[in-house]
């Protein structure tokens, strides 16, 4: 590690690789710090579900789209396999209450040209045989795509690396470098300092963290996610399944929730998820292990939909810090700290990847980028003194 | 131990080129070779291929031949039925 990049990037995951990759690219020199190992956050405990269908509207649906013609590009860019395949999503009701909001989310998405899909009644069990008969009262289904997360992740890092990115694993950072009102690098916890003009904060929920000490508000707020893996079993899912209440209930930054979420993976295991809890509400000593109550919540939440799975058996689960914000929009662009760039805090992280690091570089070299950002800049406030 | 097409991993049958390509690739430790790999993510959960793969880390001198690395253990530890969970 040199004392002095032109840019420095914070956070090995989706965002974080991404913006290191598309820097290095754009001839930028960069450094890649992440405090534990690549991959070994959210973005490593993600599905690799390409979603598009359950974008927000407006700037986020733009992006998405624009991120998913990328996602389906991405292997040839890199020239390495990335796991894409072709996948079908299909969110689901599973409550009448959830009816009237799964309708809009059809409605706006069809209006905006998309060729989605509505299934009521027993319609959905012809598209997805394993589903628990009239557990689901309607869903909607899109054709969307699907990485595998680790091979994504490193191949990223792998091309940067050959275009000139260097890596710095297992190092953390206690502050962001702030000379005369401007971004001027990163202060480590082993008191270096490393210079940098351009830092791009695409640390996940520690990104809120990482922010204040430049004197930035932001929004990202973290919960405690848990998921499961199956052995793998034969074709039993034709459909990355998860449920219309899955945003509002499990990252409402409350209360704990269980919201269904179910994908094959490209191996056969079953994946499912996800339980989450406001870190608040965790025990400092549970933070990263499984749950008793959400333990029991996922069996209850599996027999319910898909029963003939109670003899299949889990290999393993995992917890992680999921970050979200209050409108599951996320943190992007240029700070009031010139130099600093917010990269964080997505809905749905694979699809947006690849266009959030085209935006971070060209942040980083003073072009405008192809989105009008306002909507996701303007999050980004000065704490107040 | 030392033939390129030796299976470390049995479970995800993963053989020991690739264990060293993980490693080129800037993997220092069991995890981070298991998640490049796939190696410890089967029916074992790197029981048998753990010791292994740190072998081979110290071996190629990534780690010092007294690391206790290994992968942080999961929960349920051993496969279960999801009903029974």
């Amino acid at each position: 590690m040199r004392e002095e990049y032109d840019a420095i990037v914070l956070g090995g995951g989706y965002f974080g690789c991404s913006a290191a990759y598309h820097l290095s690219k754009s001839g930028i020199h960069t450094l890649l710090v992440e405090k534990n190992e690549i991959a070994s956050g959210a973005s490593g405990a993600n599905f690799g579900n390409v979603q598009v269908q359950d974008s927000n509207m407006g700037l986020s649906l733009e992006m998405t789209l624009e991120g998913f013609r990328r996602m389906r590009n991405m292997e040839k860019e890199l020239g390495l396999d990335i796991g894409y395949t072709a996948c079908s999503s299909m969110i689901v009701a599973e409550k009448e209450e959830h009816i009237p909001g799964l309708l809009q989310l059809y409605e706006e998405k069809k209006e905006a040209g998309l060729a989605i899909h509505w299934l009521e009644g027993k319609e959905v069990n012809e598209a997805e045989p394993n589903l628990a008969k009239g557990e689901v009262k309607a869903a909607t289904c899109y054709e969307q795509g699907r990485i595998y997360p680790f091979r994504y992740l490193f191949a990223l890092v792998k091309r940067a690396k050959d275009l000139g990115l260097e890596v710095s694993e297992r190092t953390e950072v206690a502050a962001v470098l702030v000379e005369g009102g401007a971004c001027a690098g990163i202060i480590l916890k082993d008191g270096r300092t490393i210079r940098a003009r351009i830092v791009v904060v695409a640390g996940g929920s520690g990104t809120t963290e990482i922010c204040r000490t430049a004197g930035l508000k932001i929004p990202i707020f973290s919960a405690k996610s848990e998921c499961f893996v199956t052995e793998p079993i034969g074709p039993f899912l034709r459909h990355d399944v998860s449920s219309a209440a899955f945003f509002a209930d499990a990252h409402n930054g409350k209360t704990a929730a269980t919201a269904l979420c179910a994908e094959q993976s490209l191996y056969g295991n079953i994946l499912i998820a996800e339980t989450t809890k406001p870190y608040e509400l965790v025990k400092p000593e549970y933070s990263d292990l499984c749950s008793p109550e959400q333990r029991e919540n996922i069996r209850d939440l599996i027999l319910r939909f898909f029963p003939s799975l109670a003899g299949i058996k889990i290999l393993r689960s995992w917890c992680v810090p999921s970050p979200a914000t209050p409108t599951f929009e996320p943190v992007l662009g240029e700070s009031p700290v010139p130099g600093l760039i917010v990269d964080a805090g997505f809905k749905s992280a694979v699809v947006m990847s690849a266009v959030s690091g085209s935006i971070v570089a060209d942040l980083a070299n003073g072009k405008t980028p192809a989105f009008d950002l306002s909507g996701f800049t303007s999050r980004i406030q000065k704490a107040e003194a | 131990m030392e033939k390129d097409e030796t299976l470390i991993c049995r479970c995800e049958e993963v053989t020991r080129a690739e264990i060293l390509e993980a490693i080129a690739a800037g993997c220092h430790s069991v995890s981070a070779v298991k998640r490049y790999t796939r190696a410890g993510m089967g029916a074992c959960q790197g029981r048998t291929c753990g010791r292994l793969i740190r072998g081979v880390l110290v071996e190629q001198g990534v780690l010092p031949p007294d690391t206790m690395d290994t992968d942080k253990p999961r929960f349920p530890i051993v496969p279960c039925a999801v009903r029974d969970l």
